[in-house]
């Protein structure tokens, strides 16, 4: 009796495992929305995750975060979603609502404001897209032609506009939507009004309106926050590419030919060219797991696997399959065909593409204290105006001045600032480059 | 493009008058429009200002959209309508975001939904929208309309969308994703052999029940097979090695997928340019393959 119930405890837990043993992206379990019909909800999960785990885009500053999804469910509870949608700041550029009501906030945009009000412009634009379902529109529409170009205009112009409402019945500044759009907008586009239209019209419908700005909020928030482009993730200091987010360094030679994009080196040594990047780990073992021919040892700086990019043998072609595929295809990745060396680190991955015959010798060691150090990104303090007047005058920062020049400040008003004067870096770095053997 | 609502064709335009939703019992009587007039020929009202509703300042700048009344549905059945509110008056978008919002009806299944707009014009516009949703249509069968060999599991497959919810048993029909999975689904026809396929337009057959049919026409054509496989150029060695690496043999069905991987297998793994030139074998559905060796630099 015993034993049959014993069996019957390992049948059932066998099922339950089976059950349980979910399908998984990027390392980590799908969650209830991908199993369950909710496309949004999956898609939106897995937009968060590539980021993080695929990208190294994630910016992660807890508190930062918790005071933009603050102002997001301030902006919420006045509008027609019944929760506010997840704020996620990326390390980059560029901010838009995503699928399975996610925000994407670009710090590189966030740095570009001067109050808590503007902020929320941004933010309110995106719920916007979030309220009116644009986003569906544009992900899974009809494919885009003239009249899908005039629908994303409208649907652009409606979350400006819409913005301005949110902020009024928020309690914030309308007029902080055009300072915002002003700041945020450089580039014009087919799918976007004129940058000039767009400010001009939210111009006229906040009119004299007065409400919370919240400037020593949003900066309070700031302090310490990333400039610009973070180098962490490659950057040549003296003879070496540096991705000290890795902990790695790749020595740079008298005859390479060196090219830098972002963070991409590429380098043309002897016959060779190597193009090499940072990844996240999961899916650097999910490219090494896939290559041809593949060939894998422990050199010391963690395990290096050698291949060749394969063509996917078999497509997925399930709901769940087609839909990482597509979102898959948009990471960063080697194209088929290409010879590779992935190198695991415990933050990451570094892929090293190989083109030409033979395989050169990469030159890969650990980064020295002083390389890491060089590699690190410049980053806001804020200082206090020594006089009332426009920030030009006031002459406060040590560093470069990351405030709007012209915005007029009382005494004593915090002020944004670099904590390093341009070229002050590349004195540092020359003398990383001086230390380094 | 063959939509057939059991005697009369396609969907009805996107916005109706109100008078159009009556008569089409998609409006009851009793129900109110206060303004039954098209959202297109009300353009000029706006500027009007309706004393109890003008700003404080006492003039109309511009007109912005106050309360937005959604009737026939829940209010978040038409989100991008409701967005409106607050936002600048403008009829012509306005009733462009109805058509949209009446496509995404569509999309989730209420083929025959139909939204109409009233407006109620002074310095703040009140919209009412009259929603006629419809019914809500499920597939209820998918048909290939051929005796092809296609695996029919992989073919369902791969007009299949949006985790399940959409073209599928069950799902709702979108008919523009259909037709971009059909284009796609004809070229891994080709790609398995069938050189010649061609996929009609799907034929949708709405039935008062609430569900749908889809049937898809398919002309599959003969499967090609592989005729024969030759290599020119280089040394007769290196032509030996890279006809076996290719590993591709007379015979075969024609396979796009298998034959681009031996390519780039035998490409890196000699480390030699390899070029593949196709041609049919006269009437026969057979294909005959010739590698084109680079020679060694």
């Amino acid at each position: 009796m015993i034993g049959r119930t014993c069996g019957q405890i390992v049948a059932a837990a066998a099922i339950a495992m089976i059950a349980c043993a979910r399908p998984s992206y990027l390392g980590a379990q799908l969650p209830h929305p991908c199993l369950a019909h909710d496309i949004e909800g999956c898609l939106g999960w897995m937009v968060e995750r590539d980021l993080s785990e695929a990208e190294l885009d994630l910016y992660a500053d807890g508190g930062l975060r918790d005071y933009v999804q603050g102002v997001a469910e301030r902006l919420a509870a006045v509008s027609s979603l019944a929760h506010a949608p997840r704020i996620v700041i990326a390390d980059r550029d560029g901010t838009y609502a995503t699928s399975g009501s996610r925000i994407v906030l670009g710090r590189l945009t966030i740095e570009r404001l001067g109050s808590e009000a503007e902020l929320a412009g941004v933010v309110a634009h995106e719920l916007a897209h979030i309220e009116g379902h644009h986003a569906v529109v544009s992900l899974f529409g009809p494919p885009p032609d003239d009249d899908w170009l005039v629908l994303r205009r409208d649907a652009e112009a409606i979350a400006d506009e819409r913005a301005v409402a949110l902020l009024e019945r928020a309690g914030y500044a309308p007029g902080a939507m055009a300072r915002a759009l002003r700041a945020v907008l450089d580039t014009e586009d087919d799918e976007h009004p004129l940058r000039a239209d767009r400010i001009a019209r939210v111009a006229v419908m906040a009119r004299d309106r007065r409400g919370y700005e919240g400037r020593a909020e949003l900066l309070a928030h700031l302090e310490r926050m990333v400039v610009g482009r973070d180098p962490r993730l490659g950057r040549r200091v003296g003879d070496a590419w540096v991705v000290a987010a890795l902990g790695l360094a790749l020595d740079l030679g008298d005859g390479d030919v060196v090219r830098e994009a972002d963070h991409v080196l590429v380098v043309r040594r002897a016959q060779n060219t190597i193009a090499a990047y940072a990844i996240g780990l999961p899916w650097g073992r999910e490219i090494a797991g896939a290559l041809d021919d593949r060939a894998a040892d422990d050199r010391g700086l963690g395990r290096v696997t050698f291949g060749t990019v394969a063509r996917p043998s078999e497509r997925d072609t399930t709901p769940l399959g087609k839909l990482a595929h597509a979102v898959r295809n948009s990471l960063p990745q080697p194209p088929v065909g290409t010879r590779v060396a992935i190198l695991e680190r415990a933050r990451g991955a570094l892929v090293i593409e190989l083109g030409g015959r033979a395989v050169p010798d990469l030159g890969l060691r650990e980064a020295t204290a002083d390389e890491l150090a060089a590699a690190e990104p410049t980053r806001i303090v804020i200082e206090r105006a020594w006089r009332a007047g426009p920030i030009a005058q006031a002459l406060v920062c040590e560093g470069r001045l990351l405030d709007d020049p012209e915005r007029r400040v009382a005494a004593g008003d915090p002020v944004k600032c670099a904590d390093r004067q341009p070229g002050s870096r590349e004195l540092s770095l020359a003398a990383a480059s001086a230390r380094t053997p | 493009m063959h939509g057939v609502y059991r005697g009369t064709r396609r969907a009805p335009p996107a916005v109706r008058t109100v008078a159009d939703l009556r008569a089409g019992a998609l409006l009851a009587e009793g129900e109110i429009v206060r303004v039954p007039l098209l959202v297109l020929a009300i353009v000029t009202a706006c500027h009007v200002p309706s004393p109890e509703r003008a700003p404080v300042a006492g003039r109309c700048a511009f007109n912005r959209i106050g309360e937005v009344t959604v009737t026939g549905a829940p209010r978040d059945a038409v989100p991008q309508l409701v967005v409106l509110e607050g936002t600048v008056d403008d009829p012509e978008r306005t009733a462009r975001t109805a058509e949209a919002a009446t496509a995404a009806l569509r999309t989730a299944g209420h083929a025959q939904a139909r939204i109409a707009i009233a407006r109620r014009a002074g310095c703040r516009v009140d919209l009412d929208v009259a929603v006629a949703l419809g019914p809500r249509y499920r597939i209820a069968s998918i048909a290939f309309e051929s005796e092809d060999e296609f695996p029919a599991a992989e073919r369902l497959a791969a007009i299949e969308d949006a985790l399940g919810t959409v073209n599928t048993v069950g799902g709702v029909y979108v008919e523009y994703r259909l037709t971009r999975a059909l284009a796609d689904l004809e070229r891994r026809y080709r790609d398995a052999g069938w050189l010649d396929a061609r996929l009609g337009a799907p034929h949708a057959t709405y039935d008062l029940d609430g569900t749908v049919a889809i049937a898809i026409p398919v002309a599959a054509g003969r499967r090609f097979r592989i005729a024969s496989v030759k290599a020119v150029g280089a040394s007769p060695f290196a032509r030996a090695a890279v006809l076996q690496t290719l590993g591709l043999r007379a015979g075969d069905y024609f396979d796009g997928p298998s034959i681009r991987t031996a390519i780039e297998r035998a490409r890196h793994k000699l480390a030699r340019w390899v070029e593949l030139r196709t041609s049919v074998a006269g009437d026969r559905p057979e294909i005959e393959l010739e590698a084109i060796v680079e020679a060694r630099r």
